[in-house]
């Protein structure tokens, strides 16, 4: 069978699958599935038969997690969602990230109350990471606008790297058994201590697999004007490591806002990565003109990447994992708007076009080349 | 008679006996008559039916309402965990009402049931 492009999109009234041939000139769409409750997370599975996963926050009913084994055609709920030990006191909000384990049917999955769980029978059972769910930190974590979640997880090897909002970035090197705080240079905006080792509003968080080492974040920005305890924090909101996330330094000079919420990595140059600034008052894009800015040089300089988007009068969030890129030799971008359009920026972004203009909000957008 | 779920009292309604654990229609579950706790209804939404074999109806039984969900914990661990959350608080968004009153007028989980008493979990009114 040819190359495909499938769409996972998750919204507030369900998930939907869009997919389309390899020249994507135009995407199907089916959905929404779920019971019309908002999704927060989605997984395009690529190991053996392709599986899509969704969360789904049902606010009567509890979290469930969803699984199609017909490319999206169909969606059941697994056995079981992630659950806190009774005798743990938390409960279970929502599902904000699920992510690929090893072997073919391990899955990570990071919830709010910012939480790790691990399965390894593709989402019908689910164990709770000690390591960082019970870590001396987090009941000391404290919600951010979204809520209290875990939204990032990266494996690389033994290294495994966290996103919690607000909690910072946490680093385990022995698989997930022991996490550290792993903050240095990242700034927090909300506290007099300006750089603190743990509790910063960390937003989103890229890797590349040629860039070893080399990490990329949006943090929560827009603190330059400051003028409280601890004084201006300017450039705080997107930051580069080198060493596997224990530092991290600003590379957000040249960027018309330092707030904003994704950011993602082109799939076959580590040098190139992709934010979109947002006003931090609004989380709209500044003057009401959407536009992504792309780095082609480790976030040494910017530019903005417009053609074909709204010039004036457009006011939408695009949210933390409302972005994504596919692998294709010229890859495409997508995103999703609160407003419920979603974008595909052909040519690495050089060209965007809306590909559905009045879908729900939505919170979650992923791609794979299946 | 309508429910609150919009089902009518005319249409069949499969009802499960928890305490045997398997579908027995109430009428006819002699162990009721022994039991010290009252038998009583609860009444299942119908977007919950599927975590209990299609069951609109459970007769258990049970002195309080507390009793009643600890019940279902046991017995139909699938529904209970759409019910009430992992502390065993009844989830934000759902009501639950004891004949026609709302628990949280009553004594909340702690209400007493007597014989016949009909339990309903209501999704809340939400929305916007």
């Amino acid at each position: 069978m040819a190359d495909r492009i499938i769409l996972t999109i998750g919204t507030k009234k369900g998930v939907f699958v869009a997919d389309a041939a390899k020249p994507r000139r135009s995407f199907a769409l089916r959905g929404p599935f779920g019971p019309g409750v908002p999704v927060y997370s989605t997984l395009i599975d690529t190991r053996g038969t392709p599986r899509l996963y969704a969360s789904s926050c049902n606010p009567f009913f509890g979290m469930k997690v969803l699984r199609s084994t017909d490319m999206g055609k169909s969606f059941k709920e697994t056995k079981s969602a992630p659950a806190f030990p009774k005798d743990d006191g938390r409960a279970l909000i929502n599902i904000w990230a699920l992510e690929a384990g090893g072997g073919k049917k391990e899955l990570w999955c990071g919830v709010e109350p910012a939480s790790l769980f691990r399965s390894h029978d593709g989402g019908d059972s689910w164990d709770m990471v000690q390591g960082i769910s019970n870590h001396d930190h987090a009941r000391k974590w404290q919600p951010g606008n979204g809520g209290l979640c875990m939204h990032t997880i990266i494996r690389d090897g033994n290294r495994v790297h966290l996103g919690i909002s607000t909690g910072g970035h946490y680093l385990s090197e022995d698989g997930g058994e022991t996490f550290r705080a792993s903050n240095q240079g990242v700034g927090a905006g909300f506290a007099p201590d300006p750089y603190p080792e743990f509790g910063q509003c960390v937003h989103k968080i890229a890797r590349h697999d040629d860039a070893p080492g080399r990490l990329y974040m949006q943090n929560h920005g827009g603190w330059a004007d400051w003028t409280g305890p601890g004084g201006p924090r300017p450039d705080i909101g997107v930051l580069r490591s080198d060493d596997y996330g224990r530092s991290w330094r600003s590379i957000a000079k040249g960027l018309p806002s330092d707030f904003g919420f994704p950011i993602v990595v082109h799939p076959h140059d580590a040098d190139t990565v992709y934010v979109m600034p947002l006003e931090g008052a609004t989380r709209s894009c500044p003057g009401g003109a959407p536009a992504v800015w792309r780095s082609e040089n480790g976030g040494e300089s910017w530019s903005r990447l417009a053609r074909g988007l709204p010039r004036k009068q457009s006011y939408f969030t695009v949210l933390r994992d409302a972005v994504d890129i596919d692998r294709l030799k010229a890859p495409a971008l997508y995103f999703g708007t609160t407003t419920g359009q979603l974008w595909i920026g052909r040519e690495g972004g050089e060209q965007w076009d809306c590909l559905f203009d009045s879908l729900p909000p939505i919170y979650n957008v992923k791609v794979a080349v299946v | 008679m309508i429910h609150f779920d919009g089902t009518t009292a005319a249409e069949p309604e499969p009802t499960v006996c928890n305490r045997v654990g398997c579908i027995v229609p109430t009428a006819s579950d002699k162990f009721h008559t022994m039991a010290l706790a009252p038998t009583i209804t609860i009444h299942v939404p119908g977007p919950l039916r599927t975590y209990c074999a299609g069951a609109a109806r459970l007769s258990i039984s049970a002195d309080t309402v507390r009793a009643a969900l600890e019940d279902l914990e046991r017995s139909q661990a699938a529904l209970y965990r759409n019910v009430c959350d992992e502390t065993g608080r009844v989830r934000r968004h759902l009501n639950v009402f004891v004949n026609s009153d709302n628990v949280r007028d009553l004594n909340g989980v702690d209400t007493t049931l007597a014989p016949g008493d009909v339990v309903t979990i209501l999704p809340a009114v939400s929305g916007g």
